[in-house]
């Protein structure tokens, strides 16, 4: 156990100066200077040694390698450097938009849940009978669009159509998040409630469902007390993978419903050239979806005493 | 059954690709011309899915949208699929250290959602179509050389290998001749379905601004400047979203038809 943990942590660490080393490699090779784009953004005449100067202040005239090491150094004390653009550190606009981007994620989640398992059981549980066939029609279209689409619709039907949501408020509330939060999980639904479909079948066709029939057991109980317990762990990976995503904040649904999220921050900071800014999102973007699917991997010794007495599963 | 559907799915997509081609020919207003007197008009016999806030035609600008996102796609999905299998087939047949490199990175690219750092990439270097592909070509290989390089692995197995090997048979012969032709069914069923993936992920990278730039008719760039129009022009946002949709769905169906096709288990 001790062992997994830490060739796992030797992953992340490898994972993530894997990713940010090629956002770094990028921001050096990228087009435009973010010295010169602060200071046009201030409306300063840009003279060559003002420019100089800035570069120097903002450790942008260092060699490359060196930029990155120091960034490193920094980031595993819990420094990654200045925003450009909000002059303020990095660590404090994340904290800024985390909240915004926790709470759409705990709401899709909810939705997705109530949405995708009982869809993806009554779709099993009446394979290739007219609930299965509709289900499994919803799904395919849920599918084929593209989350910003149906963000737009959702946007038009309940906000403009039948004003029961009110558009582009900024701030952070249950409300507010509902039509964000139901977008993103619709998007998703389409592909659990197949996947947990295909979970629950397997599961139906093991021995001991077989048996608990032979014993005369009512189809609904072997489904309660047998099948979804038993279902439970792939369930959990697979939410495990969408609250991770949703933990990097979902761009264009946040830039759709105007959300102050993570999403939307990155949006804003790849446009205004803020590279420490979008070299701290992708680290936290990385680092929360491995956390997540990590701890899932970790609830499995819990959930399961088979997986448990071995020790090494 | 299966046969015919998949039938009717292949000639669904020959008509796309031919509608695509064909574009310039049978669009009925060039897709750049704008019209400032008959802008934002609603959908008429003139223009059938209406006009924009240029007053360009939109069903004109919709069915080049449909050529460049069958092209991008395509391209995107030829490039992930033939850099992930050549790189899974020689990290599974040559091993050792070069397997341990490949697949380390393999590690690193699937360990996150790529659709963070597509958008990093795309952001950073500048919204282009061109860079929107190089962004979806860097996260997107990473799957198909982790399956060539379990394929591979299984196949370097197998009796004729050896007998290839022992014939004197180059690598490049080997994994050319044997190898390849193992790992290309699973690979042409992946590439079919990400079609429709790479698709939306391109419309998502252009609504956000980081890949086609006006005035190319983008399709998620048509739609993003459907969205200040929502209320008084949703049509707008209405056709490029069911365009989108539509596509898709056919890209979907057909590749779920093509992997039913391939693979009887299922």
């Amino acid at each position: 156990m001790k062992k997994r943990i830490l060739h796992r942590v030797l992953q992340f660490i490898v994972t993530l100066i894997g990713a940010t080393f090629l956002t770094f490699c990028l921001t050096y090779i990228a087009p435009g200077d973010p010295a010169a784009t602060i200071l046009e953004t201030a409306e300063i005449q840009v003279s060559q040694e003002l420019l100089d100067q800035t570069r120097h202040e903002m450790g942008l005239d260092k060699p490359f390698l060196l930029q990155y090491t120091s960034w490193v150094g920094g980031a595993i004390t819990g420094d990654l450097g200045m925003s450009y653009s909000a002059k303020k550190p990095v660590v404090d606009k994340l904290m800024e938009s985390l909240p915004g981007t926790a709470m759409l994620a705990i709401i899709a989640s909810i939705f997705m849940l109530l949405i995708s398992v009982p869809g993806g059981v009554i779709s099993a549980m009446y394979r290739n009978k007219a609930p299965d066939h509709i289900l499994r029609l919803f799904s395919f279209f849920a599918v084929s669009m593209p989350t910003f689409w149906l963000g737009l619709l959702l946007l038009y039907i309940f906000g403009v159509k039948l004003h029961l949501f009110t558009i582009g408020t900024a701030h952070v509330s249950v409300e507010t998040a509902v039509l964000p939060a139901a977008t993103l999980a619709l998007a998703m639904t389409g592909k659990y409630v197949r996947q947990i479909r295909l979970i629950v079948l397997e599961e139906m066709q093991k021995d001991y469902v077989i048996g608990a029939r032979a014993r005369g057991m009512k189809e609904i109980d072997i489904m309660y007390r047998h099948i979804i317990p038993n279902a439970i762990l792939p369930l959990i990976t697979l939410f495990g993978t969408f609250i991770g995503w949703l933990f990097g904040g979902v761009a264009v649904v946040e830039m759709i419903f105007a959300w102050p999220g993570l999403g939307r921050m990155a949006v804003n900071a790849i446009a205004m050239r803020d590279y420490p800014l979008i070299e701290g999102f992708v680290l936290w973007a990385a680092l929360a979806y491995m956390v997540i699917n990590f701890l899932v991997d970790l609830s499995y010794g819990y959930l399961d005493p088979r997986l448990r007495k071995g020790g090494k599963a | 059954m299966k046969n015919k559907l998949f039938c009717l799915y292949t000639g669904l997509v020959c008509f796309m690709l031919i509608f695509a081609i064909f574009a310039p020919y049978i669009v009925p207003q060039d897709p750049f011309y704008s019209d400032i007197a008959s802008s934002l008009q609603e959908p008429s016999a003139q223009h059938w899915f209406g006009t924009d806030k240029l007053g360009r035609d939109v069903f004109s600008r919709l069915l080049y949208g449909m050529r460049l996102s069958l092209f991008t796609a395509i391209t995107i999905v030829f490039c992930i699929a033939s850099i992930g299998s050549i790189m899974g087939a020689i990290a599974g047949y040559f091993g050792g250290k070069i397997e341990q490199v490949i697949m380390r990175l393999v590690d690193i690219m699937l360990a996150f959602p790529g659709i963070v750092l597509a958008i990093a990439i795309a952001g950073i270097l500048g919204g282009s179509i061109g860079n929107a592909i190089l962004a979806l070509t860097i996260v997107g290989w990473a799957k198909y050389a982790r399956m060539a390089r379990s394929v591979t692995l299984k196949v370097c197995n197998e009796d004729y290998i050896a007998a290839a090997k022992v014939q004197g048979g180059t690598t490049f012969n080997i994994i050319k001749r044997h190898i390849f032709p193992n790992v290309l069914p699973l690979v042409v069923v992946t590439g079919a379905m990400d079609l429709g993936v790479m698709m939306v992920e391109v419309a998502g990278l252009s609504f956000l601004g980081f890949g086609a730039q006006p005035p190319t008719p983008e399709w998620g760039l048509m739609i993003n400047d459907g969205r200040q129009y929502l209320q008084s022009s949703p049509y707008l946002m209405m056709f490029p979203g069911l365009a989108i949709f539509i596509v898709v769905s056919i890209f979907n169906l057909w590749s779920d038809a093509l992997r039913d096709k391939m693979d009887p288990r299922q």
